[in-house]
This record gives structure tokens, sequence and C-alpha cells, in this order.
């Protein structure tokens, strides 16, 4: 986030990203040996990973609640945007949307424990959602579809007046994937950097400081399960219109796990930390898929990974934020010799980690 | 309290500006190669020559991809994949098919829908596969089913029991292992017409495989005008089954229909010899691993299992003893078993396959002949058919009996009725 926050700066990163954003399609095409579609995908399935990990950096990172339970508010998102456009014939937006609001309302239910909860005892009943929407879904299977899922997902599209657009293709989809990250990022951004933004890192740094101050830990422990189970459910919906199809398999507890280590890789406490974790684990997962497979030692990959994540742990706890950071700051000392401002405080404050 | 939480700087640029041009762009992209058809048919323009460009075929090689898990819950599945790349060498190493060299590639896909969608769309779209071979999972080929049928992707022997992939029919699909419905409906026939069954109740995983079966089994009692049969459910990760058999036992039944996995179906079976309910047993062909025998103790002996392939340890069938030799010189590191038995079939049918399709070899051409394949009977498979508007496959199966820790053979092919 703070890659934003000086204002003279503020709006680089945007343009970048931006061109960075349009450019990508057309660089895969003059590339060789590739194929754009396939590259395009994962691209597409990273932003939608990246979703979900700002919104869960939102919860972790800057109001030190816990979840493992993140795949079930994705899969939540997921089946109720496909049963919206499948069974009902909603259009998509309407079906991304309400996908949303469902899963922040079962985002706020579930950070009702969380205001008794904490620590590991917060980790097991968030996991034990994760766990449970699964096991639900195949139970309820009448509508659900049950284990072999929903399948068959009409083409996401958007009404913009007279035209309807049509994201029939991996780079239509590419579009729209990046820009509902985008706009979810500036999001994000405004939120944390408003009094609400505060109030959860008051609550994450000291919940008895927070209450002194008065911060109402009810009214903000909430909003930042449901504010993140948001983030997760507009993904799910994404998701599911991306395979055009879901089953149960899509959602195993190893996927909530990939959310945090998403954001533990990135960084946390910081949202371009969320994005750049989830763009760099999709595709280290997939690139390291692609060693060879050694007979009798079949998990390769899984242990390379493992290897990879503790390296981080160790050498920069702060994730890939915490080296952006101390090599901004390295060069802001050297080039401006100026005193540290406002914003370095908050910034070493951060350092500080998650308690 | 206010002043504490107000935001300390001013933003002056409203972002919500920035993603007006991106709404733009992307509006104006999405109109233009919305129109050009996605994947294979993209490939084929660029084609200089005259001849038609064929997707993973030269003069001297053809590609061949497949996909399934080397990893995670599901990794024990890879050994299939692993014995078909062993069987394409043995075939390289004796020349080839029609003068061409099989390059196989498998993806692992970790049994996550989401990678299968990424490695299929590499193999497709990147390898530019000819045919695919073996993709493993119910949901996975689920999940790139429309994809590959868009695309006229070749799909000999997809690795699933699942009757959704051939009913209805699917140009480019081509099922080979007998679906479940099939094997239920065999089963149910044979308890009522030969084993003189009265009643009976079906003990089934509660997902898309067991309720195949379950269905399958109250159809064929429904046509015959009987009551339906007792379903007792499971759930992957229950662990103790003393209910599920107090259920079986009550509802007074005289045989059990199980559609279950080893681990659950051989913990049921020794439950139900504990509390002293003896049925007649009949099983779906999944149940077939080793472990059964010590799960279950002696209250399995007797049960009749369903088959299609021969059993993988009969050394008396000389198609047996032909994969055992293969596996001991091209795949010594894996087990003589059901996957690996299964991973040799699937390289023979699939090598027979690029055999007819003859050495001008087209997608077009290699599915027509393939349609016109009748009563192939050179594989581990008994007997293999398919018609321009039959992709099903394997419909016929037999009898094995649990005995002292084996299962021995002990009917002939059986077909429905």
């Amino acid at each position: 986030m703070h890659w934003l926050r000086t204002r003279g700066r503020a709006t680089a990163p945007y343009g970048l990203g931006l061109i960075a954003v349009l450019l990508i399609p057309a660089l895969l095409n003059v590339i060789p040996g590739i194929a754009p579609g396939y590259v395009l995908y994962l691209v597409s399935l990273a932003l939608i990973y990246a979703i979900v990990a700002i919104g869960l950096g939102i919860l972790i990172g800057h109001t030190g609640q816990i979840s493992l339970g993140h795949a079930g508010f994705f899969a939540i998102g997921a089946y109720a945007s496909a049963l919206l456009t499948l069974r009902l014939g909603l259009p998509f937006v309407v079906a991304v949307l309400v996908a949303g609001s469902v899963s922040a309302a079962i985002g706020f239910l579930l950070g009702l424990p969380a205001l008794r909860l904490s620590g590991p005892y917060l980790a097991v009943a968030t996991l034990g959602f994760g766990l449970a929407i699964p096991q639900l879904v195949v139970w309820q299977s009448s509508w659900t579809g049950g284990s072999s899922g929903l399948h068959g997902l009409p083409l996401a599209s958007l009404p913009l007046g007279a035209f309807t657009i049509v994201f029939r293709t991996d780079q239509d989809y590419y579009y729209l994937a990046a820009a509902v990250l985008i706009v979810l990022t500036i999001f994000a951004r405004n939120v944390v950097t408003s009094h609400t933004g505060r109030a959860f890192v008051a609550i994450r740094d000291s919940e008895i400081a927070a209450r002194a101050m008065g911060v109402d830990l009810v009214r903000y422990k909430t909003t930042a399960f449901a504010l993140s189970a948001l983030y997760a459910g507009i993904a799910g919906a994404l998701y599911a219109h991306l395979l055009h199809g879901i089953s149960p398999e899509d959602f195993t507890v190893l996927l909530s796990v990939d959310f945090l280590t998403m954001i533990v890789l990135g960084g946390l406490g910081s949202i371009g930390g969320a994005l750049s974790g989830a763009l760099l684990l999709t595709f280290l997962q997939n690139a390291l898929t692609r060693l060879p497979v050694v007979h009798d030692f079949k998990n390769l990959y899984i242990v390379v990974l493992g290897v990879i994540l503790i390296l981080t742990i160790v050498f920069f706890p702060q994730g890939l934020a915490g080296i952006a950071r101390s090599w901004r700051l390295r060069r802001a000392t050297r080039t401006l010799d100026r005193p540290a401002g406002a914003g370095q405080i908050v910034e070493l404050g951060e350092r500080s980690g998650v308690r | 309290m206010t002043g504490q939480f107000s935001r300390m700087e001013n933003r002056s640029v409203p972002r919500a500006a920035l993603v007006v041009p991106l709404l733009v762009a992307f509006l104006l992209t999405a109109c233009g190669p919305a129109s050009t058809a996605p994947g294979a048919t993209t490939t084929a323009t660029t084609a200089p020559t005259t001849a038609p460009v064929v997707p993973g075929v030269t003069d001297t090689e053809v590609v061949v991809g497949s996909w399934g898990p080397q990893d995670g819950p599901a990794g024990a599945y890879g050994a299939i994949d692993r014995t078909l790349d062993a069987y394409f060498k043995m075939i390289n190493d004796q020349g080839g098919i029609n003068g061409r060299k099989i390059r196989f590639i498998y993806e692992n896909d970790s049994y996550q829908p989401a990678k299968t969608v990424a490695a299929v769309k590499k193999l497709v779209e990147e390898d530019k596969v000819f045919a695919l071979c073996g993709g493993l999972g119910t949901a996975h080929n689920a999940a790139v089913m429309d994809y590959l049928v868009s695309n006229n992707v070749p799909h000999v022997w997809p690795a699933t029991g699942t009757t959704a992939l051939a009913v209805p029919l699917k140009k480019n699909i081509y099922a080979v292992q007998l679906n479940y419905t099939t094997e239920a409906t065999l089963a149910t026939q044979y308890a009522l017409d030969t084993m003189g069954t009265k009643k009976i109740a079906v003990f089934y995983q509660n997902d898309a495989f067991g309720k195949e079966g379950l269905d399958a089994v109250q159809a064929e009692l429904k046509k015959r005008n009987l009551p339906a049969a007792t379903g007792v459910s499971y759930e992957t990760a229950d662990t103790n089954f003393s209910a599920q058999a107090l259920k079986l036992q009550t509802s007074g039944a005289d045989t059990v229909i199980l559609y279950a996995v080893p681990k659950p179906g051989g913990s049921i079976i020794a439950e139900m010899g504990k509390i002293g309910y003896a049925p007649k047993l009949l099983s779906s062909s999944v149940i077939n691993d080793p472990s059964i025998f010590q799960l279950a103790g002696t209250a399995i002996n007797g049960m009749l299992i369903e088959a299609y392939l021969p059993a993988f340890d009969d050394t008396s069938n000389p198609k047996i003893v032909e994969y055992q030799a293969f596996m001991a010189k091209y795949a010594s590191k894996e087990q003589i078993g059901g996957f690996t038995e299964a991973g040799y079939a699937y390289g023979q049918v699939f090598i027979e396959a690029l055999k007819r399709a003859g050495k001008e070899l087209t997608r077009e051409g290699f599915m027509t002949n393939l349609d016109k394949m009748q009563n192939f009977t050179g594989s581990l498979v008994p007997s293999l058919s398919y018609s321009p508007t039959d992709h099903a496959g394997v419909k016929a199966a037999y009898f094995q009996a649990a005995k002292d820790g084996k299962f021995v053979t002990v009917t002939g092919f059986i077909t429905l009725k």
C-alpha cells in the first residue's frame, strides 16, 4: 500500500500498472513458443487469487485476525454465482454482486465468534468453516450438484446500455479479472488508509489499547471479516465463470493454505504484497509442477515450494513488500538525505508485524 | 476519536477516473478478438504449405498428452500416466507407429480442476498435442469437456467411469472404462437372476460415483416392478461404520451391493461380520485393491466383485504374462496392480487407434477409423467396439470371488439383458 502513499508518486504506479495490464496480451502474442491463451488463463487465475489475497490481507495483515477457511468464502461466492446464472438465469454482473454480498454476510456471522476467540482458537474455528463448506455442498446435492459439481456456466457478460460485452476468449476474461482487481485494489487501499483501516491496525496492535481509545471491537472485527469475505466471494464468482464449472474438489483446505501463503510471501499488512504474493505463488506452483517427476520422490515440487517459503520467512520475514520497502528506504535516505517523515514512522511501525 | 482516525493525507487525484481508460480499453479489445474462435483453429491458419497442418504431427513424431495427479491425496493415480509413458517408450524402442515416434507429455494437476484446465490449455495450445489419452478424474474431465469438444481434440480413454462423457455422445471423446450405470445394472441382474436374491441393499459413497451406482440398481428394480433397495451412504471422511452396518442389517436385505472405495468398503464388511450379519456381497470394480483383505478379515470370503480387465496377477493369461514382462523391463519401479494394469491397457488401445489411422494422420481420420473399431481383442480390454453413434466403450464384465486373500475368477463375461 505504501507504494501509493507519497503524494507526488501516487499516480505513477497506477499508470505503469495500467500500461502493463494492457500490454501483456500484446506481448504474449509476439513472444514465440508460448500459447497466449494458456498464459492468459494462468494470469487470470492469479489475478482472481490476488483478489482473495487482498481481502485476506485486510483481515490478517491489518486487523490481526487469522483465517484458515477462506476457501470456504471462495466456494460460497463460486456456488452462489453459478446457481444464480445457471438455475435462475440471472445476468453475470448481478450474480457476482449477490455472490459477494452473500459471502460478506456469512463473513459477518463468522466474525461474531471471532470476538471471543483469538490466535489458535480462531484458526481452528475458521479451519472448521473452510472444511465444512465443501461437505455442505456434497450434502445438499439436489441443488449444488453434489460431488459432480455444476458445469456449463454461461459466458460472463457486461451490459453497457445498448451493447453487451461478452467475455468469450481468454484475453477477454483476463481484462475482466484485471478490471475487477484494479477496482478492488483501489477500494482496499482507500479502506486501509481511512479511519476504518486505522481502527483495524489499532485492534491488531492491541485490543485493549484500541478499546481504551474508543474503537468499537464488535463493529470493526465483524467489518474486517465481512470485507475479506466480500473479496473472496467476488473472486469465487469470477473463478466459477473462468472455469465455466465448479465442484467441491476446487475448494479444499489446501486452497485456504495457499491463500495464507500468498499474503505471507507477499508481506503482511501490504496490499501490494498480497497482490505480488498471489501472482508469484500461482506462477511458482505452475513452474514447479514442470519439474521432472522423479520416481519414488513424487512430491518434489511441494518440497521445493516448502524450501522457498522457509527461506522467505527466515531471510525476508516481511515478504516481497518488505524487500521493496527496505530498498526504497535505503534509496530515499541516500538520494534525498531527508529526516524520516511521518510516513516512514508508520512504515517502521508496520515492521513489528502481526500480533 | 474522529481526529485519531481521520485521513492523514489528501488524495488529490480521483482514483476512479483511472478506471475509465481501462474500461474503454477492454471494451475495444473485447469487441475485437472476440470474433476469432479460440484454440486450435488459429494454429491451422499459419500453415505455409499446401498440406493441412495437423497439430502435434510431423513425419517423424506425434505428440500425445495426458493429465493426472502426481502428488497430493490422490497421488497414487499418478502410476497410470507413468506406466503409459513407459508403454510409449517401449513402442518407440520398437520403431514407433507408421514411422512416427510418440512424444508423450503428461501434466500434474494435483487433482485440482483449476490446474487441470491450465494443464489442458498448455497441452492443446502450447504443446499442440495431437490427442489426449487417459486424462484422469470425474470433475476434472467435466471441467475441460466443453473446451476439448470445441477444439475437437480426440481424447481416448478418459480415466473415469462416469457416464456423462459418452452419453450424450461427444464426437471426439472415446470412453473405454465400464461405466458405473452399466456395472451396477449388471450386478443387479446377476443378483436377481443367478444368485436368487430377494431383497437388495446398497452401501454407497455419497457422491456422483456412489449415486450413479445406487440409481442404476433402483432403475433395474423398478423395471421389474420390485420394491426399491435400501440405500445406506457414507462420506469419504467417515472412519466408523457401525451405524451403517446396523442399518443394513435392519433393512433385512439378503444381498448388499457395494459402491465404495477400498477403505470404507473393507471396514463395512468387517463391521457386518462383527454384528453377525452375513448377506451375499456384490461389489463395484473400484474396491479392487489388496488392502481390502486386511480391512475386511474373513467376512469378505465369497464376495463377488465386478471386473472388466483380467486379474493383474493371473499368470495363466498370456496377456497378463506380457503385461508383467513389460513392467519388469520398462516400469520396474512401479507396482504390479490395478493402476499400472490400466495404464498399460490405455497404451494398447491408443496405439491400436494410431495404427488404424494410417500414415496420413489427421484428427478426423483418427476418429473416423476409431469409429469403425469392432470387437477389438488385441488389448487387455476383452472386447472393444465403437460406432459413430456409440463411444461408451466396454459394456461387459465378469465376476471374481474373494477367497483367502485373493480374487479368483468365477464367471465368464456377462452383458446386459
